[in-house]
């Protein structure tokens, strides 16, 4: 679970970006969108792919230009004709946007000069970054000779190089293997608790619940809740959830489990049913009677407790992996 | 110009790793100038089949003005189907029949018909065809100018006929000597092998571009204190420095190796810098329109090696015809390679070659603008 710690000391939010919107055509991809992140702290934007989370940290990184809206970082406007607040933001995108022929070094000394790093300063911080990703032992390896995982790790090394005050990461662990994630998420918890701003974007709700002190809850553009992970899973209320699965009968189902005692609501989403009810575990036996008494085939049961994915689906009617 | 430097000097990494480059900017070429210059371009004369009918004074000479010929030897044949054959499997390039009582024919006023048998549209045996043209020539002038000098100034003829073999003479001594004193075999290989790589070595370096953009480089690049602009300049300064560092290369192997004479250094140099200008912008073209490096490959060595062709790197314009040659102007390579051939065969000087060099610099900038547009909208999303 996230570590407690001091968040928004300053009182100047690092990133504050307001009313943001931006169209493709006729669809719009951001609408509307509003959130800011104080020194320190962790902002998860969670949503399923398409719901305009790498379009809202592409204009807040200043890489599109936004139909409408204000970018702030530092205090400082961001726009296409002041773009010197980009020096305090390490963006690290879904790509990996690396030269691959080049070594994990090479890399990192052309992303440091273009942050104007030069010199023992710059292979100092070069050091210093591969060690924070655990690739100092690979620094003169070719990119195109590694891991996957160690590529996402390389990856996040170039937006850290410049000691930004805050790192933008789009979906950094897609397609990791488990161990790299890990570390991957351990260097992230690490440079927040050192003071690092971060947003964080992920479909993952795991994630989210294990960096984020405060996440952003996207879906179609706009942000439908916002909050820390209690205030979010609160919304839902304090009763658990039973999702059950009654093959090709979840009609028939739902008017059974409507009439058991304690049911406080059901709700039938594609071809399971989910059971609003207090102390779930303790009511399963007379849930699964219900249903074996109806001659209804049982193909599985599940208990929900509150969490992210939870008030997700509560609140969009879709599951983040859709 | 930080964000210039920093690209700079990742296109020179890029670039020293990259091995297929080296093959295409320094090896292919070299190799290739080698092999067409030895083939092509060496003073070895060319084997032409020669069958004699008649063997008086008119065929003696003109055996002779073939035989005293740099550019062909002479393998007597004494009959057609054999001659043939060899053509055929290319022991001589072509063959000449002379007729028989080829004198008294011509005495008699008629228009005795020599027969030249070559392969059509090979290069060899159209040299052999204009070698033979010119000898031909030589004789008729000669017989024409005795009999003119034997009847105005009252002199046996035979007086006047070798007067006149002996005016031949000398002059085409003249002529041989000052060819083979200034040009090398590989004074033609040397620069038309030159414009062509760096065409197709530039058009294929596209390709980096491609997985650069592909990758997402260009927005993490963006996404630092960049504007797009400085992406554009630093994108095709380095495509121009390679450029000029291959013409640098190329020059010296032609001028050191292979003892080509590149004229004017000034002129030379003004039209390295507009070449390798116009190929910048051809690749940073190829490069935004490409969807993918193996198109950008394709696309870049079909380009290159067609546009190539018309604009005479692959053979000299000259041999194609006028409509064909003036169509070819419509690449670049034709107008670099008219500026060459101003500089090694005519000692042309800028003022000569400006014209070319304007045309070509028109090339550039038209690219140059189209290019860096179309960076800059890809690059930026736009």
């Amino acid at each position: 679970m996230k570590i407690d710690k001091a968040v928004g000391t300053s009182g100047l939010a690092v990133l504050e970006c307001s009313h943001l919107v931006k169209s493709f055509g006729s669809r719009k991809a951001v609408n509307d969108i509003s959130f800011q992140i104080d020194p320190g702290e962790c902002y998860g934007m969670l949503g399923p792919n398409g719901a305009g989370k790498t379009t809202t940290i592409s204009i807040a990184c200043g890489l599109l230009q936004k139909d409408s809206g204000l970018v702030k970082v530092n205090g400082k406007e961001l726009n296409h004709k002041s773009i010197l607040p980009k020096r305090d933001i390490g963006y690290v995108p879904q790509d990996l946007a690396l030269y691959p022929e080049l070594s994990a070094s090479d890399n990192l000394r052309f992303f440091g000069r273009l942050y104007g790093l030069s010199g023992r300063e710059l292979e100092g911080r070069i050091n210093e970054t591969l060690e924070t990703v655990g690739l100092i032992d690979r620094r003169d390896d070719r990119i195109e000779s590694f891991s996957g995982g160690m590529k996402r790790r390389a990856n996040i090394a170039a937006g850290l190089l410049h000691k930004p005050s805050l790192l933008v990461l789009d979906e950094p662990t897609v397609g990791v293997d488990p161990q790299s994630r890990n570390a991957i998420l351990e260097a992230v918890q690490l440079l927040s608790n050192e003071g690092m701003a971060v947003l964080y974007t992920t479909h993952y709700m795991e994630e989210a619940e294990r960096l984020c002190d405060r996440v952003g809850i996207i879906d179609k553009g706009q942000i439908v809740a916002e909050g820390t992970r209690r205030e979010l899973v609160e919304q839902l209320g304090s009763l658990d959830r039973i999702r059950i699965s009654v093959s090709g009968m979840h009609r028939e189902g739902a008017e059974v489990l409507r009439k058991l005692d304690g049911v406080q609501e059901v709700i039938e989403i594609g071809d399971e049913i989910e059971v609003l009810i207090p102390q779930a575990r303790l009511k399963l036996p007379s849930v699964i009677e219900a249903l074996v008494e109806n001659h209804l085939p049982l193909t599985s049961l599940e208990v929900v407790e509150p969490n992210l994915e939870a008030v997700f689906l509560a609140l969009t009617g879709r599951e983040l992996r859709d | 110009m930080r964000s210039i430097h920093a690209l700079l000097w990742v296109g020179r990494r890029r670039a020293a790793k990259d091995q297929r480059l080296a093959g295409v900017a320094i090896l292919f070429p070299v190799v290739i100038m080698l092999l067409v210059g030895v083939l092509f371009g060496s003073n070895h004369p060319a084997p032409i089949g020669v069958i004699l009918k008649s063997n008086d004074q008119i065929t003696q000479r003109l055996v002779s003005v073939l035989e005293n010929s740099n550019s062909v030897s002479l393998h007597y044949y004494t009959n057609l189907p054999q001659m043939q054959d060899d053509i055929l499997r290319g022991r001589v390039v072509a063959g000449v029949e002379i007729p028989q009582n080829f004198m008294s024919q011509v005495d008699n006023g008629k228009n005795p018909s020599i027969d030249l048998i070559a392969p059509a549209g090979q290069a060899p045996a159209i040299t052999a065809r204009a070698i033979v043209t010119a000898a031909i020539a030589v004789v008729s002038s000669e017989w024409t100018a005795a009999l003119q000098a034997s009847k105005k100034n009252h002199i046996p003829f035979s007086k006047a006929l070798a007067g006149a073999e002996k005016l031949t003479n000398s002059a085409e001594t003249l002529i041989s000597k000052k060819v083979t004193q200034s040009q090398s075999p590989f004074s033609y290989t040397a620069p038309s092998n030159l414009v062509l790589f760096v065409f197709i070595t530039l058009l294929g370096a596209s390709s980096a571009f491609v997985d650069t953009r592909r990758l997402g480089v260009f927005s993490r690049i963006l996404a630092a204190p960049v504007r797009p602009i400085s992406v554009v300049i630093g994108h095709m300064l380095g495509l121009f420095f390679l450029a000029i560092g291959q013409c640098i290369f190329l020059v010296i192997i032609g001028r050191v190796m292979l003892g080509v004479n590149f004229g004017d250094p000034i002129a030379l140099t003004v039209l390295l810098l507009v070449l390798s200008l116009c190929a910048a912008g051809a690749s940073t073209l190829l490069g935004t329109v490409a969807k993918s490096s193996e198109q950008a490959i394709a696309i870049g060595t079909v380009v290159g090696i067609s546009f190539g062709m018309l604009g005479g790197c692959m053979w000299p314009t000259s041999i194609v015809g006028p409509a064909m040659a003036e169509f070819g102007h419509i690449a670049p390579q034709a107008w670099a390679m008219d500026a060459f051939v101003k500089l090694i065969y005519n000692g042309a000087g800028i003022a000569q070659i400006l014209p070319d060099v304007l045309v070509l610099l028109g090339f550039s900038v038209l690219l140059v603008i189209i290019s860096s547009n179309r960076l800059r909208r890809v690059i930026s999303n736009k």
